[in-house]
């Protein structure tokens, strides 16, 4: 297992985040995943590991979540450097099946994509084929 | 009509003039009338004395030529030639006299005769002397013609005298009768001269007292005339000035014509605009009247429709607000509901289609039960939060607040007795409210269960209860001195359904949500104040 970190997921729901890295592994065969169901640690573990243990990541975010939502996330997102919004592919990750909330995802530079949940095997090679 | 004292006396003066001149003419008249009688006297004398001069002249020529013819001496002749010479003078004077008296002058001419005859006859004697002699004349004489000449002559200048001293008798008597007529009428006219001239001069002395007086007057006059020309020249000064004024005035006078003209034009212009305006002012006079109407049938409709208006305003916005809740609901039923849907769905897919390992297999399944669990509570909730949207018409009944409270205490014993938890109430305005028990239950039980779950774990938690009996609605306080919350951040999604604000305490995001819906079941409204870490406070407002 590399340092690097490849694969960060931040969801409150602990079974989706199961399911997700389990999805990934056995797809990508990939070891460099990282879970949060606390946005907040998530936020934090990226401002503080950029050019350590991140290089390059994909972020599965979701968006309705307590205390802190996915907007909320983004929020606080928009104001890291650009060195680190250079090194991190954001995509929503969302049960929500909302025409709403796929257009106020728009609205955020840092969102590549928006993903229904579940996360399938073809919905990973896609993204890793644009991203690596 | 008055005439002047100057014309009277003028009028005076002229008539008696006019009288002076008819008596004067009188006077010279009756003058020449008394002269004419004296003539005709003296006339008479002279007659009388040429008669006789012709008798004496006629003597003297008989005793002339007898002394020639006696002493045939020549110088006798010459007397005699002189004595004819005057007798026929005499007698053509007496012609004269007589002229306008045709007896006497007959008489005359009978007198001239027989002188002729008389000279005649002593011519004849004187030839006969001087050529025959004495002889011849005394033949010649025989007849004694002489004589009878002479007494013819003599006779007839009688006749002469006698006729003429008749009529020197009568004109004498009429000259004296003319002369005693001149002198009284004399008389006459002086007195009515006299009186005339005493009129005049009493006139006079009228008028020239009256023309004293007018001198007087006159003399005022020229006083006041002065005056008057002084003020005729301060007027004549103030003419020039008026005159000046005048001009001034004419221009202005023009000016005003002509502006006065531009007025007229423009006047009219106006009074057809007026016309226009007034036929348009009619026009909208009625369509003012019948807007009018309408708008009473409208004001009428208009209150009419205000009253249903306001509740129709009220019932959109009721509607609205409820749409909005329903589609709030919709979306995080959904939301909800698809999350442990989504995860069953992943699954299954990695089940199914991956070779897993026993221990993910189990791990898995495990998920899928969980995720199964998750949505039966969720149908649950649904069924519960339904039930209480559906069930507007409970059964009412009269709630009192305190016991309620004193019910909740006695049935959380569990959470209270284990921590410091303290519940105080005070309801002095009003304990007691008409509502449906059960929701209002619920929202005391949900009020206090958030305060004791979101206590502050350091401190002694104090739940305080209140009620103000307002103007028209009652008001419940419930307050805490818990964790509070950042209401900027949060404020609008503190009552939404599955919110939840806190890591690490255990919660749906149901309960709030619940409380809301109750409150607004029974139509109310909540409303919420809060601090982080000093507590929060939550407003209830039933209408009465």
């Amino acid at each position: 297992m590399s340092g690097d970190i490849k694969y960060i997921i931040v969801d409150d729901d602990a079974i989706n985040n199961m399911i997700c890295t389990l999805m990934l592994k056995r797809t990508l065969h990939e070891a460099g995943i990282k879970t949060f169901e606390e946005p907040l640690e998530g936020l934090v573990f990226i401002q503080n590991n950029v050019n350590g243990l991140i290089t390059h990541s994909v972020l599965f975010l979701d968006i309705h979540m307590p205390v802190l939502t996915g907007w909320d996330f983004l929020g606080q997102y928009e104001n890291f450097s650009e060195e680190i919004k250079k090194q991190i592919s954001i995509y929503l990750l969302s049960s929500s099946i909302s025409q709403h909330d796929r257009d106020k995802a728009k609205n955020y530079k840092s969102v590549k994509g928006f993903i229904s949940k579940p996360l399938t095997t073809a919905k990973i090679l896609s993204i890793a084929g644009n991203e690596f | 009509m008055k005439i002047s004292v100057r014309y009277k006396l003028f009028a005076i003066s002229f008539i008696i003039l006019g009288i002076n001149v008819v008596l004067g003419l009188a006077v010279y008249k009756s003058d020449r009338k008394l002269l004419d009688s004296e003539q005709w006297v003296q006339h008479s004398e002279q007659v009388i004395i040429q008669s006789s001069n012709i008798r004496s002249l006629a003597r003297e020529m008989q005793i002339t030529s007898r002394d020639f013819l006696i002493t045939d001496d020549s110088a006798f002749l010459e007397p005699l030639n002189h004595t004819q010479k005057a007798a026929f003078n005499y007698i053509g004077l007496l012609r004269q006299l007589t002229r306008d008296n045709p007896a006497q002058l007959k008489l005359t001419d009978s007198l001239d005769l027989y002188m002729h005859k008389l000279v005649n006859y002593s011519s004849k004697t004187i030839e006969l002397r001087s050529k025959q002699g004495l002889s011849s004349v005394i033949a010649y004489t025989a007849d004694k013609s002489r004589r009878r000449y002479t007494n013819r002559i003599n006779q007839i200048a009688n006749a002469i005298q006698g006729h003429e001293d008749i009529l020197f008798k009568q004109r004498k008597q009429m000259n004296a009768r003319n002369e005693m007529a001149f002198g009284r009428f004399s008389l006459i006219i002086f007195i009515l001269m006299a009186g005339f001239t005493i009129l005049l001069v009493i006139v006079a002395g009228k008028y020239l007292y009256q023309a004293k007086e007018k001198r007087k007057r006159a003399a005022e006059l020229l006083i006041a005339n002065d005056e008057l020309l002084f003020q005729n020249k301060e007027k004549g000064d103030r003419a020039a000035e008026l005159l000046i004024a005048n001009k001034e005035l004419l221009f202005q006078n023009e000016e005003k014509e002509k502006r006065a003209e531009e007025l007229l034009v423009a006047n009219k212009e106006l009074l057809f605009q007026n016309e226009e305006k007034e036929k348009r002012a009619k026009e909208l006079t009625i369509a003012n009247k019948e807007l009018l109407f309408q708008n009473n049938e409208k004001g009428k409709r208009a209150e009419e429709l205000k009253l249903s208006e306001i509740e129709r305003i009220e019932m959109v916005d009721e509607l609205l607000q409820r749409n909005k809740e329903l589609e709030q609901f919709a979306y995080i039923v959904s939301h909800n509901l698809r999350a442990p849907v989504a995860n069953i769905l992943g699954a299954s897919n990695a089940l199914n289609d991956m070779g897993l390992s026993t221990e993910e297999k189990i791990i898995l399944n495990k998920g899928i039960h969980t995720s199964v669990i998750k949505i039966d509570e969720i149908i649950h909730d649904l069924n519960h939060i339904l039930q209480v949207k559906g069930k507007v018409n409970e059964t009412k009944e009269l709630v009192n607040f305190s016991g309620l409270v004193d019910d909740i205490k006695a049935s959380i014993t569990h959470l209270t007795d284990k921590d410091d938890i303290e519940i105080k109430y005070d309801f002095p305005d009003v304990n007691e409210y008409f509502t449906v028990k059960p929701y209002l239950y619920s929202i005391f039980l949900n009020l206090i269960s958030n305060s004791v779950k979101y206590r502050r774990p350091d401190s002694h938690c104090v739940i305080e209860i209140m009620s103000h009996l307002l103007k028209n609605k009652i008001e419940l306080i419930f307050s805490d001195n818990g964790t509070g919350i950042d209401l900027k951040k949060k404020g609008e999604q503190v009552f939404g359904l599955y919110k939840r604000f806190h890591e690490n305490i255990e919660g749906k995001g149901i309960g709030l949500f619940m409380v809301k819906t109750q409150v607004e079941t029974l139509g109310g409204k909540i409303s919420i104040k809060s601090q982080e870490n000093v507590g929060t406070e939550f407003k209830i407002e039933f209408g009465i």
